[in-house]
């Protein structure tokens, strides 16, 4: 017994002292270059990065090499940006990261990601299309590289209008044609009274009339709601942050945007919602849903369900008479943590350069379809293959993006005006199937209070 | 004064406890400090270049802040129902396993095992079987001839699922601690209870309810106490949702400390929330010792 | 009347222990068959009953694959057994201090120490993690492990253990030539064996299961114990299905079935101790 116990007792020490030193040794990744992205391991974009910079490394066997870590972005405390934050705050953070193109300026502000224009390559930048540089730029200096640029539209199941009788199936406007979020709940409502009665086999698994994605914000991914759902408030005229980035007061309380939230509360009314936050997973892609507000990746995970026949549609504005630009658009880009030596440097560049040059743009179209965010890249999106259902989809999105794309809101407080949108507004009136105009103005000022709460940190100074 | 002690046991005894204090000091009561100075500032974890000291600023928002007032009677409600709940299923399985017959070990073990999965797991399995489209309970509801339920989905009914779930994966624990107690109670006591002719109800009530009663003080505490620091049930079920109905006090610290790093204000909530458990066990302690009186 | 006593007794006792043991026959059951054998069975009785055509290691295959749960399962492993062994160690000598030795101030520390034991730890995590954050400390094993070392309920568990230790064999291993240390080390660790096994169960238990601190303090995947783990694969909706989220509760789940079957007795004396002392 005795000699078990002293055994277990050298075990003890060895293992202290073994989580001492693994854990002590904070630069033991000297040798190599961090990479963190917000994608996980196994879906194709992560699979994307992971062979990207797979390359590099074979390319450059002499060089340090490159690793690449993909985090599953939901998940309470486990989520990317959780991660991200945490290692940010105890001084651990990876060379290499991605972020949200409207996230860029908070983490300038924080003073943690560097500037790489300066240090580019002759001319690279101007290979950007100019919405990704914008988004890119914080105070005139270029802090981030996008890889991708997005579009959102949306889609409906062409074997479920198909089995509608003539009248309902005459309010779907052409894939070249404006329409309003009236006209979609209007179609969403008569799709759904009929699915209530059909027998027909096309609505044999439908469960909801409208994909949302909410569920994505009940599960901590809240930019799906903002990025999906702020064009409502575009289109009728209004914001959820003033031009200055820190003022809500009067832009998101405003009456343009009750008006805009109270319509979009109409995907919840009543007895039969068309829409719900708890959605099944992958609604409108396994045939459960007849209509879905899409972002551009469903379209390359459509592979995986090849019985969908997808048609698409533009995204919808609030106001008929709204001209300006409203659609979603934007994505993650790569920054670069602002503590890099001098000698590290210009291999970090290198490296950022690699991963979102042409040829890399190319690629990621090519394997996640992702839209090029390079203009020589461009003409890689074929919309002459043999798939009319791909064809249609990308001529509208290609279409968004050229004419109708918005950039969101510039602010330093921007991850949490958005994570607060979408929780406290987006997801609440969805929970609750908030109806009427005064309820949703009091949450439109609960917000409001709260976001004022927290930016009071930022005009300090 | 120190004559009456041996230097050489004074030494043994300092270093003996020299490590546990130590540790005991640094993270327990150094934290304890820092949370009550760092709750007169409204420290930022990026900006403490700026951190000021701003009074009672932080003490006085506690009280207008609806979503902190939110987060309380969230916790509130929980404990309320949860406490009662989790030791009446307790105690009832106690009665029923408290018998010497071939097999009851086995009943023990299965109504104690719950308490030794990970409140990850249970989480993680609990909202697979409620999941509202496909879930097992909404099915076994609809074969009893019921209608489906939204459960974690509601914000009406997504506290009480997480008050059930958290009674049934905990009661098996106190379940043994009320089986020790029944232990303890004399058997002679029952014997003299029969022989004044007295029934199963009202033996239960002169003689097991007063037998069991310290530990059913120490129960109340302790389950009170932990029902209070609930989080990692709403963390992985809910997140707190929907529209905040299950977020905790503690989730609250989390998300508004840790995650937003908002250091200075969720400072003073510690030192309120913990001040405030330590009362409440104190007083519960109270209530039952003048019931006894 | 004694017969009829004791069916309804196994009869209420069984369908109790149905509501307890569903879950997790389910639970594991699910784990070997692929989504749409489970989803079909869902609604009959085969979804707790196993039928043999059904059952695959599909998803634990695919599972293993996607994330390395083993790897977690050993981080956790060995985390644990770091605190049970520290923890023991460092606990124990104080609580036979706090028993066997006098010395100025033991008054006080004991005081110090049932003060300590009304503090809600997880109610200071923000505090706490504050503290490790200066220590530089976050994200390295030690700043997770040893802040959890220390446990004043078991000081004080030990202390009340040790009281009733007879000195007399202590003196007598005095009178033969050992130190404090060696007597302790060699005459009252060895005979209370018990006292330090379900103190370490517990121990073990505590860390294996524990959530809030390593969300806190680790951030690196490498790093991860495998309850922050499985909140990650679950939160991972793409490629996860429900086949392979019981299949990882499965997996994690083992070794603490293991550890049940062994040491019933002692997990449940664990509890009663910490319970009523």
């Amino acid at each position: 017994m005795k000699k078990h116990l002293a055994v277990l007792l050298a075990a003890l020490v060895v293992l202290t002292l073994l989580a001492g030193c693994s854990g002590g040794g904070k630069n033991d990744k000297k040798d190599t270059i961090v990479v963190w992205t917000q994608a996980s391991a196994d879906t194709p974009e992560g699979k994307m990065f992971a062979d990207r910079v797979a390359k590099y490394n074979e390319l450059h066997p002499d060089k340090p090499q490159v690793v690449i870590e993909n985090i599953t972005r939901a998940g309470a405390g486990s989520g990317y940006i959780d991660k991200l934050n945490a290692a940010i705050t105890a001084g651990d953070m990876p060379d290499i990261f991605t972020l949200d193109g409207p996230d860029v300026a908070a983490y300038v502000e924080a003073g943690v990601i560097g500037e790489v224009g300066p240090y580019l390559s002759e001319g690279f930048a101007d290979g950007f299309t100019a919405s990704i540089l914008q988004q890119g730029t914080v105070n005139g200096k270029l802090y981030a590289l996008g890889y991708t640029d997005s579009a959102v539209v949306i889609m409906y199941n062409e074997d479920m209008i198909n089995a509608l009788p003539e009248e309902i199936k005459a309010k779907i406007p052409g894939p070249d044609e404006d329409w309003t979020w009236d006209q979609l709940l209007e179609l969403a409502r008569d799709i759904d009274n009929y699915a209530a009665t059909s027998n027909d086999p096309a609505f044999e698994k439908y469960a909801v009339a409208v994909s949302t994605l909410l569920t994505d914000v009940a599960s901590g991914v809240y930019e799906t709601g903002t990025y999906y759902f702020t064009p409502l408030v575009w289109s009728n005229g209004s914001n959820i942050v003033a031009d200055d980035g820190l003022t809500v007061d009067g832009v998101l309380n405003s009456p343009e945007t009750v008006e805009a939230m109270t319509k979009y509360a109409q995907l919840f009314a009543g007895d039969r919602p068309l829409a719900s936050a708890s959605e099944p997973e992958k609604a409108f892609h396994s045939g459960q849903a007849a209509l879905s507000v899409t972002g551009f990746w469903y379209v390359n995970e459509f592979n995986n369900y090849p019985d969908l026949k997808y048609r698409t549609l533009r995204y919808p504005k609030m106001n008929a008479q709204y001209d300006g630009l409203y659609t979603p658009s934007g994505s993650w880009a790569f920054v670069r943590s602002a503590n890099i030596s001098e000698d590290r440097l210009p291999q970090v560049i290198e490296v950022m350069e690699w991963l979102t040059n042409d040829e890399a743009s190319r690629e990621y179209y090519q394997k996640n379809g992702s839209i090029p965010a390079r203009i020589n890249a461009i003409d890689v999106i074929d919309t002459n293959t043999d798939n009319p259902y791909f064809n249609e989809a990308w001529k509208v999105m290609q279409f968004q993006v050229q004419n109708r794309n918005k950039a969101r809101p510039v602010s330093v407080g921007y991850p949490y005006l958005s994570e607060t949108f979408a929780k406290d507004v987006l997801l609440r009136i969805a929970q609750n199937r908030a109806t009427d105009e005064a309820t949703i103005k009091s949450y439109l000022d609960d917000a409001v209070k709260k976001i004022d709460r927290e930016f009071a940190k930022y005009k300090k100074g | 004064m120190f004559k009456q002690y041996k230097w050489s046991e004074v030494v043994t005894a300092y270093a003996f406890l020299a490590l546990a204090l130590l540790l005991a000091v640094l993270f327990i009561v150094v934290p304890i400090g820092k949370a009550i100075n760092y709750s007169f500032t409204d420290y930022y974890l990026l900006k403490p270049q700026e951190r000021e000291f701003i009074g009672v600023d932080n003490y006085r928002r506690i009280f207008t802040d609806e979503l902190f007032r939110q987060t309380f009677f969230n916790t509130v409600k929980f404990v309320v129902c949860v406490v009662p709940l989790q030791l009446s299923m307790a105690l009832g399985l106690a009665l029923i396993v408290n018998r010497k017959v071939r097999g009851v070990g086995f009943f023990r073990t299965a109504y104690f095992s719950p308490a030794v999965l990970s409140l990850v797991v249970i989480s993680i399995l609990w909202t697979t079987l409620l999941n509202p489209n496909n879930g097992l309970i909404n099915e076994i509801l609809m074969a009893l001839g019921l209608s489906p339920q939204p459960f974690l989905t509601s914000p009406s009914q997504a506290m009480y699922t997480i008050v059930v779930i958290s009674a049934w994966s905990g009661c098996g624990y106190q379940m043994m601690i009320f089986l020790a107690g029944l232990s303890n109670i004399e058997t002679s006591q029952y014997e003299a209870a029969e022989l004044d002719g007295c029934g199963p109800l009202r033996k239960f009530w002169y003689i097991t309810l007063p037998g069991l009663k310290p530990i059913t003080m120490f129960l109340v505490i302790t389950t009170t106490i932990q029902a209070f620091k609930l989080i990692v049930q709403p963390m992985v079920m809910t997140g707190g949702g929907p529209d905040y109905s299950t977020m905790t006090i503690l989730q609250y610290i989390y998300e508004y400390g840790y995650r937003h790093r908002n250091i200075g204000y969720v400072s003073a909530i510690t030192v309120v929330f913990t001040i405030f458990l330590i009362v409440v066990s104190v007083l519960i302690k109270k209530l039952f010792r003048e019931e006894k009186a | 009347m004694k017969i009829i006593n004791r069916t309804i007794f196994y009869v209420a006792a069984s369908l109790i222990a149905l509501q307890f043991l569903v879950p997790m026959v389910w639970m594991i059951l699910s784990s070997f068959k692929i989504d749409s054998v489970i989803y079909r069975d869902i609604s009959t009785i085969y979804a707790v009953v196993p039928r043999f055509e059904d059952l695959t290691l599909k998803s634990y295959r695919e599972l293993l694959s996607m994330y390395n749960v083993f790897r977690n399962v050993l981080n956790s492993l060995i985390y644990a057994s770091v605190t049970v062994l520290a923890g023991l160690t460092i606990n124990s000598l104080a609580g036979y201090a706090l028993a066997r030795f006098h010395f100025p101030f033991k008054n006080a520390i004991l005081l110090f120490i049932i003060a300590l034991m009304i503090v809600p730890i997880e109610a200071i995590i923000l505090p706490l993690y504050l503290v490790v954050h200066e220590l530089g400390m976050i994200n390295t094993l030690a700043g997770y492990l040893i802040p959890f070392f220390v446990n004043v309920m078991n000081i004080f568990l030990f202390r009340q253990h040790f009281l009733s230790f007879p000195g007399e064999l202590i003196e007598a291993a005095k009178v033969d030539g050992l130190t404090e240390f060696g007597s302790y080390w060699r005459i009252v660790v060895p005979s209370s064996v018990p006292m330090f096994v379900t103190v370490g169960i517990l121990t073990f238990l505590g860390s294996w299961n524990d959530f809030l601190w390593p969300v806190m303090a680790i951030t690196k995947s490498d790093l991860m114990p495998v309850q922050v783990a499985l909140n990650a694969i679950f939160s991972d909706t793409y490629k996860i299905f429900t086949s392979h989220m019981m299949a990882a509760l499965t997996i994690v789940t083992l070794p603490i079935i293991v550890l049940y079957a062994v040491f019933q007795r002692y997990i449940i004396e664990g509890a009663i101790r910490a319970g009523i002392k």
